[in-house]
């Protein structure tokens, strides 16, 4: 077990690296010009100025060296100095990256909640008119796009066009959870949901699939012809060998959930690293690019080798 | 300066004058005249029935509070509440003094001697003396500062002399018409020497100035808070305890901020905002219009180096087209120089230059030898939509004369570097001059390397020497004739199409009281008036 | 015969086939059912409700949509269809490969896919047309490059499994080429699940497509998509709901009709076999 840990963790340093040198390089290929737009895009920036700060920055010196400057320092944990914010990329992401965490976890958090029973039930209850509604919504779910799902919701419990008696719900921003926790959790819930929905429809669709597998397998109708109550062998056999894919789908979904907080942060306001991220790349701003896409990979290297992990736990074949 | 304001800015105007009238006689505020001298106290007892924090949704994400380097319009708003210049241009959209108390020019031209008021003060507490004024204008002319407009203000300061603590004396090389309109640009301020001394000249991480709010808080990304100064040279401003500017990049979330109340104030506002909520009695919309849509050329070679291919295009383009796509139908159409009436001198007499009419553009074609058009590519940029629907919209336009154009629609960052570069034949670009003054068409016109706000490689020298003309020419009457001929001279070889003007709006809740939207260019300065601004309770 | 009759009691199919032809009719004659040209302008009546000469209404330069709509959904399906089709061809020589090699040399190659998926999807996705660009090759490039492990995984698991079954064990004791065990015999034993997520891919890439697109990075206009016109609409969704409501819709039901489609073919094709993703 520990042999399988350890090589899972070595092959995702190795993919970090990988990632990161990946980043750097397509990142310093793309056209734009991160010192014409730090001096202002409204007017035209001094010539000496801007050659002034392309020295400061290092911006002059070989790809190559740059490069290597910036993986020994990001070996010790310095990612570099934000050309648009001017603090520590650390710090920038620091600050960011809890929101989108929060705003992520409880989002896969709501997504498990609605997706799991309602995935179960539906299996159990195959081919009756329930099945139909629930698969029906579910195969919507996954159809609508985040930000389609998010400016309904806006429409609809923030602006409240149709006029429901309802208590209207803030459309966007953010406020920190120790300055009112309740405002905190107001801002949270719009983005979450629109966040939460798709992921819970796959979630649904999935554990549907796989119970429906774990309920055909030839153990389960050993178990039933011994004549084992069916509730006993549902809760017992057939739910634990058909969580298993689903953990992997859960990780595998992962990355568009990350994803999805681009389109979500930005429909929502919600301050969190995917909207950091749109801006550092509209800035050009190449240590926080690299900062961002490398924190985010490595959330998502990390929640795959968790994955593998439980999976390799659930099922040693697995390893 | 004359600018078209609309019936809703008057309006507006209107009920601050009557509010502040109001008061006046009920004997609550103190502040409705400037002498009244009240005290930081007696302006946070005239604070009844003002909300304590004023939000403002702002549009773009801050980049930087170095105050000398020009980051963005809606930044400026900020860094007008921290940072005061000599001069600004006030709520009737004339220039006025701020941290200067008065001057005087010399009758060389050349020398200004600025005397600063005596209860000016920085937020550290120390008083603004003419060294701090001497250095903060040295400060711009330091390559390290990066400043926006270092070049312009090399190419004409001489020395800057701290007469007494109060007194300093600006030396020009030559004379400058539009000098004091530098002087009244959010990146002219006036900076503290010592501050910056003691603080690596960073006043991006540690902004420190003299306006009518101090720095309390930044949160990359999310919020910058101010709070008010109390020394402030202005006796009883500003008129709110703090305001908070919560950044808003998507102009959506923006309006449905304002309208779930989570902002007081929000800034350009979108077109189709606008219509909405001058409707609305819940809302206040403040709309001057100022910054032009053109288009700019690249006049190396090929079809676009002929002045009449290029005049060819100033006819064909569908102006109207371009307002009611990019700008819901708001906006005027300019046939001729972006200059408004009024504006040093100028008596309109160019407004219809050109006119709508492709089939002149199609016998100009001819003309210059392309009676079957050409192919052509023009640059514009998907992240900026009016930008974006200009460019398809004069695609159009041209594929009606029979030029066939590709758009290329890059994201900002590439576009900037690419005109900066002159890499492009035909650019869309919406912009506005810097100042008031025509001056702010040297920037545009005059030959040069390729730069942001010129067309690649035009040069005249007919049109240069007139721009240095007009900018040494101190008599009025001399500078309107001057600029009369410049006007002419840019129409008829035409390295830049003009379209339309556009509406820079902001707008806020009913109960948003004492904001102005400066009218024309100066709209980008009207963060002035925050210091008079405050939402009733 | 048999799979027909099976296909058609098969309430999904029969669904996502009364949408997917009627879509592949518009695929093909799209231009020519459109009332209007999708191009023309006519800028004075912009952002029209829907009357007998714009059916749904225009957008805001005047154009007619329904056209657009018509016509738009060629680059989106070139994209959703040719990127995944790439990805479906890269992960299966991939994916079969490594799963026939197995050991070092399998484990290498799909470690190699890994990285791929180290990459939030959006996020490649954003990186790539920063780099070369927007415009319907290149996003289509970046749909198969993005699908590709997906499809590797999938042919290197089914692979594995298939690689230890009797039958080919004794096709390679035999002496049979290479060539011939991996896609004479090994290929039509992995080819269900493949083809199920086939169309799982399409709609995560029309998904993707679209995304790119409210991100202002998707198909380069004047030409219309459908996500680049849910992208264009949004901004008017205060104004015009409708116009956001079109193209939200035909993608959505296109969307839905493809995943039915995934399903349906799964119940049809290997009742069996579920491990999808």
């Amino acid at each position: 077990m520990t042999k399988f840990i350890v090589r899972r963790s070595a092959i995702a340093v190795l993919l970090l690296f990988v990632v990161s040198s990946i980043v750097f390089l397509t990142v310093h290929m793309m056209p734009g010009d991160p010192v014409l737009l730090m001096l202002g895009t409204d007017s035209n920036p001094d010539p000496q100025a801007v050659e002034a700060l392309r020295r400061e920055l290092g911006l002059d010196q070989p790809i190559l060296t740059q490069y290597v400057n910036w993986m020994l320092n990001a070996l010790q944990g310095n990612l570099g100095t934000s050309y648009s914010e001017h603090v520590p990329v650390m710090q920038s992401i620091g600050s960011r990256l809890p929101r989108t965490l929060e705003l992520a976890g409880v989002s896969l958090l709501l997504a498990c909640i609605i997706g799991l029973p309602l995935g179960v039930l539906s299996a159990l209850r195959r081919g009756k008119f329930s099945d139909l509604v629930m698969t029906t919504g579910a195969s919507l779910g996954t159809s609508i796009p985040v930000y389609v799902l998010g400016y309904l919701l806006i429409i609809l419990f923030s602006l409240n066009v149709f006029g429901w008696n309802i208590p209207t719900l803030p459309s966007s921003g953010y406020v920190n959870f120790s300055k009112s926790p309740s405002a905190h959790f107001q801002r949270l819930i719009l983005p979450a949901v629109a966040l939460a929905l798709g992921l819970a429809a796959s979630i649904m669709r999935m554990t549907r699939s796989s119970m429906l597998d774990a309920l055909s397998a030839e153990s389960v109708r050993a178990l039933r012809a011994k004549g084992l109550p069916e509730h006993n062998v549902i809760i017992r056999h057939v739910i634990r060998n058909a969580f298993i894919p689903v953990v992997t789908v859960i990780g595998l979904q992962m990355g568009n959930l990350i994803g999805g907080t681009v389109l979500c942060e930005t429909v929502f306001n919600w301050p969190g690293l995917a909207t950091l991220l749109v801006k550092a790349i509209n800035q050009r701003d190449y240590p926080l690019i690299q900062g961002c896409i490398l924190v985010m990979s490595s959330v998502f290297i990390l929640t795959n080798m968790v994955v593998d992990i439980i999976y390799g736990v659930l099922d040693p074949r697995a390893r | 300066m004359k600018t078209i304001c609309r019936r809703i800015l008057s309006v507006s105007l209107a009920a601050v004058m009557a509010l502040t009238a109001l008061s006046g006689c009920s004997g609550n505020n103190s502040n409705s005249s400037g002498v009244a001298s009240s005290t930081p106290e007696s302006s946070a007892q005239s604070q009844v029935g003002k909300k304590d924090e004023l939000v403002v949704a702002i549009s773009s994400d801050v980049s930087t509070l170095e105050p000398m380097v020009q980051s963005g319009q809606a930044i400026r708003l900020i860094k007008t509440c921290l940072y005061r210049g000599l001069m600004a241009y006030q709520a009737d959209g004339k220039i006025g003094t701020e941290i200067a108390d008065s001057y005087e020019i010399g009758d060389d031209d050349k020398t200004y001697t600025f005397k600063i008021k005596q209860n000016a003060k920085f937020h550290d507490g120390s008083d603004i003396t003419a060294e701090d004024v001497k250095f903060s204008l040295e400060r711009i002319l330091d390559e390290s500062v990066g400043a926006t407009f270092r070049s312009d203000f090399a190419n004409v300061l001489d020395k800057v002399e701290a007469v007494d603590t109060k007194t300093v004396k600006i030396t020009l090389k030559e004379p400058c018409a539009p000098f004091i309109d530098y002087l009244t640009l959010p990146e002219s301020v006036i900076v503290s020497k010592a501050w910056c001394e003691s603080h690596k000249n960073d006043l991006n991480a540690n902004p420190m100035g003299s306006g009518p709010y101090t720095f309390t808080s930044w949160d990359k990304g999310r919020e910058i808070v101010l709070t008010a100064f109390s020394d402030f040279y202005k006796p009883g401003k500003p008129e709110t305890k703090s305001i908070r500017f919560v950044i808003t990049p998507d102009a959506t979330t923006r309006a449905n901020a304002l309208q779930t109340g989570d902002a007081d104030l929000i800034d350009y506002v979108a077109a189709k905002d606008i219509t909405a909520m001058e409707k609305d009695d819940n809302y206040k919309v403040y709309v001057s219009e100022a910054p032009f849509m053109c288009l700019q050329f690249n006049v190396k070679s090929g079809p676009l180096a002929n002045p009449k291919v290029r005049q060819a295009i100033a006819y064909a383009v569908d102006r109207q087209g371009v307002i009611n796509t990019a700008f819901m139908g708001r906006g005027t159409q300019i046939f001729g120089f972006p200059t408004q009436k009024g504006e040093n001198g100028y008596d309109g007499k160019y407004d219809s230059y050109f006119s709508f009419d492709q089939e002149k553009a199609k016998a100009l074609l001819k003309e210059a030898g392309y009676p079957d058009g050409f192919k052509i590519k023009i640059l514009s940029s998907s992240t900026y939509d009016m930008h974006k629907q200009t460019a398809i919209v004069v695609q159009d336009s041209l594929k009606k004369i029979g030029i066939d154009a590709e758009v290329e629609l890059p994201d900002w960052s590439t576009r900037i570097e690419r005109s900066n570069k002159g890499d492009y034949e035909i650019l869309v670009s919406g912009t506005a001059g810097n100042i008031v003054d025509m001056d702010w068409t040297t920037n545009y016109f005059e030959s040069g390397e390729p730069r942001m706000n010129s067309s690649a490689w035009f040069s005249d020298a007919e049109i240069d020497s007139l721009l240095k003309e007009g900018r040494t020419t101190i008599d009025a009457a001399k500078r309107e004739e001057i600029y009369d001929k410049l006007r002419k001279r840019v129409l008829d070889l035409s390295p830049f199409v003009f379209i339309n003007y556009r509406e820079q709006a902001f707008a806020s809740s009913n109960k948003v009281e004492g904001f102005v939207n400066l009218p024309g260019v100066v709209t980008y300065n009207s963060g002035l008036t925050l210091e008079d601004t405050y939402v009733t309770e | 015969m048999d799979f027909l009759k099976r296909s058609m009691k098969n309430k999904k199919f029969v669904f996502s086939i009364v949408v997917l032809v009627p879509l592949v009719f518009v695929i093909l004659f799209g231009p020519q059912l459109a009332p209007n040209d999708p191009l023309t302008m006519n800028t004075s009546s912009a952002l029209a409700p829907s009357s007998s000469q714009y059916p749904l209404g225009t957008d805001e330069y005047g154009r007619c949509i329904l056209s657009r709509l018509l016509v738009g959904v060629r680059p989106s399906m070139t994209v959703a269809l040719f990127g995944t089709l790439g990805a479906f061809a890269a992960g299966l020589l991939l994916g079969i490969f490594a799963g026939y090699l197995g050991g070092k040399i399998g484990g290498a190659i799909m470690r190699a896919v890994d990285v791929i998926l180290c990459f939030p999807p959006i996020l490649l996705a954003m990186m790539v047309v920063g780099l070369w660009g927007a415009g319907v090759r290149n996003l289509t490039v970046v749909v198969a490059i993005l699908y590709t492990p997906h499809f590797t995984r999938i042919a290197y698991s089914s692979t594995i499994k298939v690689r230890k079954m009797e039958f080919v064990e004794n096709e390679i004791s035999i002496g049979a080429t290479l060539n011939r065990v991996l896609f004479g015999t090994i290929f039509p034993n992995i080819f269900s699940p493949l083809v199920i997520q086939i169309s799982l891919t399409v709609s995560s890439a029309i998904l993707l497509e679209s995304g790119l697109s409210f991100l202002g990075l998707g198909v380069q206009p004047p030409d219309p998509s459908w996500g680049q016109m849910i992208g264009d609409a949004r901004n008017f969704l205060s104004v015009d709901v409708m116009y956001t409501v079109w193209p939200s819709l035909f993608l959505s039901l296109t969307i839905l009709a493809t995943n039915l489609m995934g399903d349906a073919l799964r119940d049809i094709l290997d009742p069996k076999l579920r491990d999808s993703f």
